[in-house]
C-alpha cells in the first residue's frame, strides 16, 4: 500500500471518526436533557414545548377503580335505558372504556392579541381565542373501524407523511360545534402508532406526525423545565394536570379583574390518585414567598368559609376533614381527599341542574 | 522452498494492492464527484438559509434540515450512489482485469483464484465505504441544524443510515462482483440492473419486488419517503415493508450468496483472452 493511499484511509477514517464523535457529544447532551422521566408516558415527546397545559389520565385505571364502580352502581337507575350511553364512551369510533389505555393531552399557547394583553375582557366572550388542544390516546385500536366512522360522518382520508389521517370538516353552523361555535373547525383522527392515535384540531394532528417522523422538527414539552419539574411530581398518580395559571383561570372562566386580584402565580398542577375515591393535591408557583404568603392567606380564609358554610351538611365533613394547606418557599399545596358519597352529593342528579332546579 | 501463503495470508495481500488500483483509477474522479456533490449541495442549502433567502418550502412551511437531509440519503446515497458506485467497481473487480489481459498473471500467482474475488471484494469495500460514509457525515453536520434540528436527537438515524448504507454498498458489490465474473458485458448488464429491474420490479404489485436488493435496503431507511408522484406510487407499494429483521437476513444472505458464487465462478472458469 502506497503513503497516498495509506494517508487517504487513514484521513477518511478520522473524518468519519471526528463527525460520529460530534454527533454522540450531541447524543449525549440531548438525551439527558430530553430523556423522559420514568413514570411519565411516552407521549410527552409529541407535545410541544410551548404548551399552555398538559394533562395525563390513566383510563385503564380510572375505568377499573373502585370509585367508578360505586359511581356507576349509584347511577345506574338513572342510566338505565339511556340511548346516549354509547355517546359518553365514543369518540372517533373509539371505545374509551376497553380500547385506551392512557391519554395524553394539551393545550397549544394563545398568543394575545392588542386588546386582550392587558387582561381587559373582550367584549364578546365569543371573540376571545380558543386554545387548540390534542388528545393523545394509547391503546388498541382498529384503525379500519375508526376510519369507517370518520367517512361515515363526512370525514375524508388522507396521507400525511406517510400516517394515515381522517380528517372532519365541522362547519361554523353545525349545532354539533359546540366547542368553537362560529369558527370552522377540522377535526383529525392520526395514527401516529399502531397504538397511539392523536386527536383534535387537524393542524396539531399533523404537527404530531412530523414529531413522530422526524423527533427533531422541533423541541417538545421534555426541554420545558418548569412543566417537566411539575410533571415529574405528579408522575406516577391516575391524573394530573400542569399548566399556566394563565391558560388554567382562563380554561375556568375566572373573569380578568378577579385574575388580576390574586397574587401573580406562575405554574399550576394538580393531581389525583384514583381508586376507592380520591386524593387530591393542587400546586401552585408563585413569583416570590412573599406572594405565596399571599396565596396561603387567601386560601386559609377560603377554607374557612367553606367550613362555616358546610356545618350544616354532615356528608361534607369528611372530605373537609382532609383538607390541608401546605407549601414551602414559593409553593403553595392545598390537597384533600373524597369518598365517593361525597362524589355522589356534589354532583347534580341528571336532569338536574346544579340549582336543584329539575331541567325541562 | 517458500510455502504458497494460507487464503487469509492472500485474501490480504490481493486486498493491499486492489486498494490501491481502485483509489487512484479513471473511476476514482466519479466516486470523487459522487462523494463531493451532495457536500456542495447541503453547502449551498446552509448558506441560502444563513443569508436569509426563502429555501425549501411545503405547504409554505420552511423543510427543515433533518427532513431534507433524510430526503438526501434517500433520493442521493440509496437510491443513486450507492448502487451506481456498486455497479462501476463491483463490476470492474474482476471485468477489468480481462479487459486489460492482466488476470493471467494473477492466476499464474500460488494463491487461491478464490482469494483475489475476496481480496478486491474487501478493498472495493473499504474504498467506497471510506468514500460514502464521510460525505454523508459532512452533508449531516452541515444540513442538519438548518431549521431548528438538532444533531443530538437526530443522531441515531444517522447511524442508521451510515449502516445502511455500508450493508447497501456491500451488498451490491457482492452481486456485481458475481456479475463482473459471470457477463461478458458486466457494467450493462449492471446499469440495467439497478436502473431497470429494480425500478420495475418496484413498482409491480405482487412478488417481483422481494427479487431486488433495494427492497430490503428502503425498509430500512428511518427517514419518510420523500413525497413526489412517483415516489408516492412506490410508497403504497411499500404500505408492508419486511420487518428490518427479516430485511437484514435477506440481505446478508443475498451478500453471502452472491460473494460465493463470484469466488466460485472465478475457480472454475476458464477465461478466454481477446488479442
Amino acid at each position: 500500500m502506497t503513503h497516498k493511499t495509506r494517508y487517504f484511509l487513514v484521513g477518511a477514517s478520522f473524518l468519519l471518526m471526528v463527525g460520529i464523535g460530534v454527533g454522540l457529544v450531541a447524543y449525549y447532551g440531548t438525551s439527558r436533557a430530553a430523556a423522559i422521566p420514568s413514570g411519565l408516558p411516552d407521549e410527552l415527546r409529541y407535545v410541544p414545548a410551548t404548551a399552555e397545559l398538559v394533562g395525563y389520565v390513566d383510563v385503564h385505571t380510572v375505568m377499573g377503580s373502585d370509585l367508578r364502580r360505586q359511581l356507576e352502581r349509584a347511577t345506574a337507575s338513572e342510566r338505565h335505558g339511556d340511548k346516549h350511553k354509547g355517546d359518553i364512551h365514543d369518540v372517533a369510533g373509539i371505545d374509551l372504556e376497553t380500547q385506551v389505555n392512557h391519554i395524553v393531552g394539551y393545550l397549544e399557547k394563545i398568543e394575545a392579541d392588542a386588546s386582550t394583553a392587558q387582561g381587559a375582557q373582550p367584549a364578546d366572550p365569543r371573540r376571545e381565542p380558543q386554545p387548540r388542544g390534542l388528545m393523545l390516546a394509547q391503546g388498541t385500536f382498529e384503525q379500519a373501524k375508526v376510519e369507517q366512522f370518520i367517512r361515515e360522518h363526512g370525514g375524508t382520508l388522507e396521507d400525511y407523511h406517510g400516517k394515515r389521517l381522517a380528517v372532519h370538516h365541522v362547519s361554523p353552523d353545525d349545532p354539533e360545534n359546540k366547542v368553537r361555535q362560529g369558527h370552522a373547525e377540522e377535526m383529525a383522527v392520526g395514527f401516529l402508532q399502531p397504538n397511539l392515535i392523536a386527536l383534535g384540531h387537524v393542524d396539531l394532528v399533523r404537527r404530531a406526525i412530523d414529531r413522530s417522523t422526524n423527533p427533531s422538527a422541533d423541541a417538545s414539552v421534555t426541554s420545558n423545565t418548569e412543566v417537566m419539574n411539575m410533571a415529574r411530581d405528579a408522575s406516577g398518580e391516575t391524573a394530573w394536570v400542569v399548566g399556566h395559571f394563565d391558560a388554567v383561570s382562563r380554561r375556568m372562566g375566572v373573569p380578568s379583574a378577579l385574575r388580576q386580584q390574586v397574587p401573580p402565580l406562575r405554574m399550576v398542577s394538580a393531581k389525583a390518585h384514583i381508586n376507592g375515591g380520591v386524593k387530591a393535591t393542587i400546586k401552585a408557583e408563585t413569583a416570590d414567598q412573599a406572594a405565596a404568603d399571599q396565596v396561603r392567606d387567601v386560601l386559609r380564609g377560603f377554607i374557612t368559609l367553606i367550613r362555616m358554610q358546610a356545618g350544616a351538611k354532615p356528608e361534607f365533613q369528611s372530605a373537609l376533614k382532609t383538607l390541608e394547606l401546605g407549601g414551602t418557599g414559593s409553593t403553595v399545596q392545598l390537597s384533600f381527599a373524597m369518598t365517593p358519597e361525597v362524589f355522589l352529593t356534589i354532583m347534580p342528579a341528571r336532569g338536574q341542574r346544579p340549582g336543584g332546579q329539575p331541567g325541562k | 522452498m517458500k510455502r504458497a501463503p494460507s487464503f487469509t495470508n492472500a485474501v490480504f495481500r490481493v486486498f493491499d494492492v486492489a486498494v490501491g488500483q481502485l483509489l487512484w483509477s479513471r473511476r476514482t474522479l466519479f466516486m470523487m464527484l459522487a462523494a463531493i456533490a451532495p457536500i456542495v449541495i447541503a453547502l449551498i442549502f446552509r448558506l441560502t438559509d444563513a443569508v436569509g433567502v426563502s429555501t425549501l418550502r411545503v405547504n409554505g412551511q420552511q423543510v427543515s434540515g433533518p427532513v431534507m437531509f433524510g430526503g438526501m440519503i434517500w433520493l442521493l446515497y440509496l437510491r443513486f450512489i450507492v448502487p451506481v458506485l456498486g455497479t462501476f467497481y463491483g463490476t470492474a473487480l474482476i471485468a477489468d482485469e480481462v479487459e486489460d489481459r492482466t488476470i493471467t498473471y494473477l492466476f499464474t500467482r500460488p494463491i487461491p483464484r478464490g482469494a483475489i474475488v475476496i481480496g478486491k471484494y474487501l478493498a472495493y469495500l473499504v474504498c467506497t465505504v471510506l468514500v460514502v460514509l464521510p460525505s454523508v457525515m459532512v452533508v449531516y453536520l452541515v444540513m442538519t441544524p438548518v431549521g431548528g434540528g438538532s444533531l443530538g436527537q437526530t443522531f441515531p438515524m444517522l447511524l442508521t443510515d451510515l449502516g445502511i448504507l455500508a450493508l447497501g454498498s456491500a451488498v451490491y458489490g457482492a452481486v456485481f462482483a458475481f456479475i463482473g465474473a459471470r457477463v461478458p458485458r458486466p457494467l450493462v448488464a449492471g446499469l440495467v440492473l439497478v436502473f431497470g429491474w429494480e425500478q420495475v420490479a418496484l413498482l409491480v404489485p405482487g412478488y417481483l419486488r422481494r427479487f431486488t436488493v433495494a427492497y430490503y435496503l428502503q425498509s430500512l431507511v428511518p427517514h419518510t419517503m420523500p413525497q413526489d408522484d412517483v415516489m408516492s406510487a412506490i410508497q403504497s407499494l411499500f404500505a408492508e415493508p419486511p420487518p428490518t429483521y427479516s430485511s437484514i437476513l435477506w440481505l446478508l444472505a443475498i451478500l453471502v450468496v452472491a460473494l460465493w458464487l463470484a469466488a466460485r465462478t472465478v475457480e472454475t472458469r476458464e477465461y478466454v483472452l481477446e488479442q
